[in-house]
């Protein structure tokens, strides 16, 4: 099995395409749009991890840790 | 440099053919080498100095901010090198308006209204800082002109490209910011003014989702529709906005594409990521079943000819396109023929032709006429739930943008009001109702009566639906009576 890494800086949509529970994880952590049918494909292609935290107000560490948790690895996570 | 020997006199009148250039449409970059050539070696404070005199002699101040983006402009090309100035930040462009009006939605929220709420805090019995609250939060409520031209002008940009979830689920947010600025700012105005910490959560709520929205404008909103927009669908955003106004700032420059721009978002001819939205949204659209081929055949099925025309009628200048070719078009090509601005007519003198009713024959500037004059703002559906036109009027009751013709009536209306329409839509579908009404009372100052009408032929076929607005505040207060005689 290769690393699990959850890069801050890569699209959303390209981290859902490589991993199967990180929409879930997502939602769980108060991204709960990302669900809604066709935001993925649109907005998931524009923003990252930094930029969806700033535009939800969702604390970039509550995001590292939520991945942590589940055995992700995190680059161009510095805070 | 013969500029130095400008006389102040001569500044001044450089400085006013440049501002006159401006407000005429001209071309910014060209502005900004005028400016460069009369005033490169000129101290700044002559500069100033001149504007104050214009200032003086009965120019509007506002007029100075429009010199002040050149004036910048000018120079950030001395240390960029002076290349062009990209679209997106030329004055009046839209995403330019959009980005002035965060600019001071910001300064309004950060250097005003939560400083005020602080020291309001700390120092509870000083009326003042209450009192500069109640303004920044009415000043905070005109961004309801802010999220009502992007919900009438940008949101159907996004729509044509297929990017339909996302302005779904912004408009939702924009409704949900003008309830928490509404409740924030009658917090400060009630009397007694509730509890300190409720109205701090409440302004701080209202503030942090305003901010949260300039960074999904900006960030994500904007480079989005950047993938997918030519210079033409920002010409029409910039024409379709005027009517709607401004939040915070004066009126903007005209702005429109140069040529070049133009050429160039030729180049940028259905990209990649547009194939894949639009793909997409077909999906969507398919599975949530909205049936547009049916009922096309059904359309098509026959025509009334009501129109008295001369065979002369050019088929290929028609600028509406009809729904067949229109299909073999591409979305940048549907889009740039419907910003084209076209007179109400066909292609003939106009008071050749009559439409003829059974009770009387007009012919198009007689309709024209009368549609726009009509006490009611008139918006028809058609049969196929898409927007197909509305009537012009100029003091209509909610804004209307040429941008929302064709598009889907589900993606017209704020999220909280859409399930209603689609269920009166049914009925009229069904046939099991023929019309519905509404009546709002808009902050004391209208009261809005809507009625929405189901209009069938004489074979009771399904033609579309018909909504008729109307504020009839003064109808209600009319009493007693004025005769002729």
């Amino acid at each position: 099995m290769s690393e699990k890494v959850i890069d801050f800086e890569v699209p959303i949509h390209t981290l859902a395409n490589e991993y199967p529970d990180f929409v879930d994880i997502m939602y769980s952590i108060g991204f709960t749009k990302i669900k809604v049918p066709g935001m993925l494909n649109t907005v998931g292609k524009i923003i990252n991890l930094k930029k969806g935290s700033k535009a939800m107000g969702i604390p970039l560490n509550k995001i590292a840790q939520a991945f942590e948790e589940r055995g992700y690895e995190l680059k161009n996570y510095d805070q | 440099m013969t500029n130095k020997t400008l006389s102040s006199v001569q500044r001044q009148k450089k400085i006013v053919e440049i501002l006159n250039f401006l407000h005429e449409g001209g071309d910014f970059d060209e502005a900004k080498k005028m400016f460069d050539d009369s005033f490169s070696s000129v101290d700044v404070s002559e500069i100033t100095s001149a504007e104050r005199e214009l200032i003086a002699s009965g120019l509007n101040p506002m007029e100075i901010q429009n010199l002040c983006n050149v004036h910048a402009a000018v120079f950030k090309g001395s240390i960029t090198g002076n290349e062009s100035t990209p679209a997106f930040e030329k004055p009046g462009h839209p995403v330019a308006t959009m980005k002035l009006e965060n600019v001071v939605l910001s300064s309004l929220i950060n250097d005003e209204l939560l400083p005020c709420l602080k020291k309001w805090q700390q120092d509870g019995d000083n009326d003042q800082y209450l009192a500069r609250m109640q303004k920044a939060l009415k000043d905070l409520m005109t961004i309801d002109k802010h999220y009502t031209r992007k919900e009438n002008s940008i949101f159907p940009l996004m729509d044509k490209y297929g990017i339909t979830a996302p302005p779904k689920v912004m408009w939702g947010v924009d409704d949900e910011i003008r309830g928490w600025i509404k409740d924030a700012y009658n917090m400060v105005m009630a009397d007694p003014v509730p509890d300190k910490y409720e109205v701090e959560a409440s302004i701080e709520k209202a503030c942090k989702e305003t901010m949260e929205m300039i960074f999904k404008e900006e960030e994500i909103m904007i480079p989005m529709l950047d993938e997918v927009a030519t210079p033409e669908d920002w010409y029409m955003v910039e024409q379709d906005e005027k009517d709607m106004g401004y939040t915070l700032i004066p009126d903007p420059l005209p702005w429109k594409p140069t040529e070049k721009e133009i050429a160039e978002g030729k180049k940028k001819k259905n990209p990649e990521i547009a194939n894949e939205l639009n793909k997409m949204a077909q999906g969507l659209a398919d599975s949530e079943g909205l049936k547009a081929k049916d009922t096309k055949k059904k359309r098509s099925k026959k025509r009334i000819p009501i129109v008295d025309v001369t065979p002369s009628l050019h088929e290929d200048d028609e600028p509406v396109a009809d729904s067949d070719s229109s299909e073999k078009m591409s979305a940048h090509e549907r889009i740039r023929r419907r910003s084209q601005h076209v007179k109400t007519g066909l292609e003939m003198p106009t008071d050749e032709i009559n439409v003829r009713f059974d009770s009387g024959k007009l012919n198009l500037d007689e309709l024209t006429a009368i549609f726009k004059i009509l006490p009611v703002d008139l918006t028809f559906v058609d049969a196929t739930d898409h927007v197909k036109w509305f009537s012009n009027s100029p003091d209509r009751v909610f804004p209307r943008t040429k941008a929302v013709i064709g598009r889907a009536v589900v993606n017209c209306h704020p999220p909280k009001s859409v399930d209603k329409v689609l269920e009166i839509l049914k009925e009229f579908h069904e046939g099991t109702s023929d019309s519905n009404e509404f009546w709002i009372n808009l902050h004391g100052e209208k009261y809005v009566y809507i009625r929405y009408y189901a209009l069938r032929d004489d074979d009771g076929e399904y033609l579309g639906c018909l909504e008729v607005t109307q504020d009839v505040q003064h109808i209600r207060d009319l009493d007693g009576e004025k005769r002729l005689l």
